[in-house]
């Protein structure tokens, strides 16, 4: 028999990395430098605010390419990157320096200055991990639990495991594998999480499961 | 008294259960506050309120205050202001003042709890008498140090680098350090005397006690009588507006023990407002919130016309009512106002005026401002918020490693 899934809920503190970028050049040295935690945090905390703030969750990047630069097809690049097929933060990062590489390339010098008080300020998640009590067994138990979860675990356990942040095993889908249900697991994959709200989300892989069950 | 239990209705029942799982994992700790002052300005408020909050999860919370003389208090003020880009002498003598206040405390002040958790640059150096083997020590800065003084910022790195992590209320104030650095913004208490509901006739009856006029619009700023708050500068946009449109001024505020400079400001306030009836400048003794709680409520508009500010937690109190706020872009307000969606952010007394008078003949885009800043208040600055960036703090400072199982 295979191992129950644990709900886990991920909480996060912002750590300060005393580091700040007013310019292309220095969000590329930055981008280079800073930990794949920090762009984990930089890339995936918005997806929090989705509903209040924004109908579409930029990155903290694109967002200071366009408010402090006023760089707006660099912040679109930035924003439509395929993050759903990406696997591991060395891709993103490698995605994000490649455009600035060619924009220092190709501007032969001019760089936009972010106005005083508009820099970037370059932070960094600590993650903690707390047990929801919240478990299953089978995908109909995983059904219910997943309506109870809280929307910071769905965040967790969406996003982290499949670009190297969490264990493989805390992923729906593997653990679905595991189950026998690699057909909804191969749906659940195929979904964009980056382009719909937690609570759409949690709704469409519940769905998902859910016909799974009935069937 | 308030409890977790209570604040569930407004934050929703996760957010509690995730306290009390996070508090469990400290239970029986103890956790020694140490700050300045113990009345007026909001460490003394956000302490005051958290701390038997920390108690019902059954973590020891405790809450020191140093002594100081009218002298320390001199030069810790002109720190504050240098640390908040305002030039300020600080001699030889200043340093001298400030090392042996230092050394007096410790004789009511003993470092004791598990987590020692020391605020603002007032106490910073007791840090050179803690046995850091024993206590797990935390430096929490709530002021802005965006461009801080070099020589009080130098004299200060010294100390705080002896701790294993300092928190800072915005992302601007991070400086190099070679310690870990957090950021934890400060938070309002929702059921707070100078935050919860009020009955209308509690707010009619403050503002028939002051002599205002509920018929028309009021404008208010509530904030210590400091310069770095620009109360005259409110006053000079109120009176770019006040040829255009009726409307009255409330400035109202306290002051604090650590704020030897109150009084001065103050005079050059109501030197300003004097000869016009509709500008009310308002001394509040300690223990006004309920006072201050009508103000806001009876207010057409909040202003917090900061130059410098640690983070302005009376914006957040303003939104929390879902009062438009028009504030300056300065430390802390750009986290809590997001410019035309949740207040307005100015940058000058004209740019002041010029938005008191949009939203008085814009009533709508007006409330709507306020709506959003409550939600904004509500996901971010309230004070479970706070409490469980706090436990996360004290976990990280005896755990290692990302992520950390609990």
């Amino acid at each position: 028999m295979s191992e129950p899934f644990h709900f886990r809920l991920q909480l996060t503190q912002i750590e300060l990395l005393g580091r700040r970028a007013g310019n292309i050049t220095e969000l590329r040295r930055h981008l280079r430098e800073i930990p794949d935690s920090s762009i984990y945090y930089h890339t995936h905390h918005r997806l929090r605010q989705h509903i209040i703030r924004s109908p579409e969750p930029p990155n903290d990047f694109s967002f200071w390419l366009t408010k402090a630069l006023g760089l707006a097809k660099m912040a679109e690049t930035f924003s439509s990157l395929p993050f759903a097929s990406f696997r591991s933060i060395a891709e993103i990062r490698q995605a994000f320096l490649a455009p600035l590489d060619a924009f220092l390339l190709e501007e032969n010098g001019h760089h936009p200055q972010a106005p005083a008080g508009m820099e970037l300020h370059l932070l960094d998640g600590r993650t903690f991990l707390l047990p929801t009590g919240l478990q299953a067994r089978t995908p109909a138990e995983f059904k219910t639990a997943l309506a109870k979860a809280p929307i910071g675990s769905i965040q967790y356990h969406v996003f982290a495991p499949r670009l190297g942040m969490a264990p493989p095993e805390f992923d729906f889908a593997a653990w679905l594998d595991v189950q026998g249900c690699e057909n909804i697991a191969a749906e659940i994959r195929r979904l964009d999480p980056y382009t719909m709200t937690l609570e759409t989300l949690r709704t469409n892989i519940r769905s998902k499961v859910a016909e799974h069950v009935a069937s | 008294m308030s409890h977790l239990e209570d604040y569930a209705s407004i934050v929703g029942p996760e957010r509690i259960d995730v306290i009390r799982a996070l508090g469990a994992r400290l239970a029986g700790r103890v956790i020694q506050n140490i700050n300045s002052t113990a009345v007026g300005g909001g460490v003394a408020e956000i302490l005051t309120r958290m701390t038997p909050l920390l108690k019902e999860l059954g973590i020891e919370a405790r809450w020191d205050v140093i002594r100081g003389n009218e002298r320390f208090f001199a030069v810790t003020k002109a720190m504050h202001n240098g640390l908040h880009g305002v030039p300020s002498p600080f001699t030889e003598d200043d340093r001298q003042v400030f090392r042996e206040t230092t050394k007096a405390n410790l004789d009511h002040v003993q470092p004791w709890g598990d987590f020692v958790f020391i605020h603002d640059p007032q106490p910073v150096a007791l840090i050179e008498v803690i046995d850091r083997a024993k206590h797990f020590c935390a430096w929490r800065c709530h002021i802005d140090f965006t461009d801080p003084q070099p020589d009080i910022w130098q004299f200060l790195k010294n100390y705080i680098e002896s701790y294993r992590a300092a928190v800072f209320s915005a992302p601007a104030f991070a400086r190099p350090l070679g310690i870990r650095q957090i950021l934890i913004p400060p938070s309002i208490d929702p059921l707070a005397d100078k935050n919860k509901d009020l009955p209308n006739e509690v707010v009619d009856e403050v503002c028939a006690r002051f002599g205002l006029d509920r018929c028309r619009p009021i404008i208010t700023q509530i904030s210590r009588f400091d310069y770095l708050k620009d109360p005259v500068g409110v006053i000079r946009a109120y009176k770019m507006v006040k040829r255009h449109l009726d409307c009255q001024l409330v400035l109202a505020g306290g002051g604090a023990t650590d704020d030897p400079e109150g009084q001065k400001v103050l005079d050059e306030v109501r030197s300003e407002a004097a000869g016009d009836p509709d500008v009310f400048v308002l001394f509040l003794p300690p223990g006004s919130d309920i006072e201050i709680n009508a103000l806001q409520r009876a207010s057409t508009m909040i202003l917090q016309k900061s130059l410098k500010e640690g983070f302005g937690l009376t914006v957040a109190e303003a939104l929390w009512k879902a009062k438009p706020v028009i504030a300056g872009a300065v430390g802390g307000i750009p986290l809590q106002i997001t410019h035309k969606f949740s207040g307005i952010l100015a940058h000058s007394i004209e740019g002041t005026a010029f938005w008191i008078k949009q939203l008085l003949n814009t009533p709508r885009f007006a409330s709507r401002l306020g709506r959003n800043g409550r939600e904004h208040v509500r996901a971010n600055f309230l004070i479970t918020r706070h409490i469980r960036d706090y436990l996360l703090l004290f976990l990280s400072l005896e755990n290692k490693g990302n992520p950390i199982v609990l």
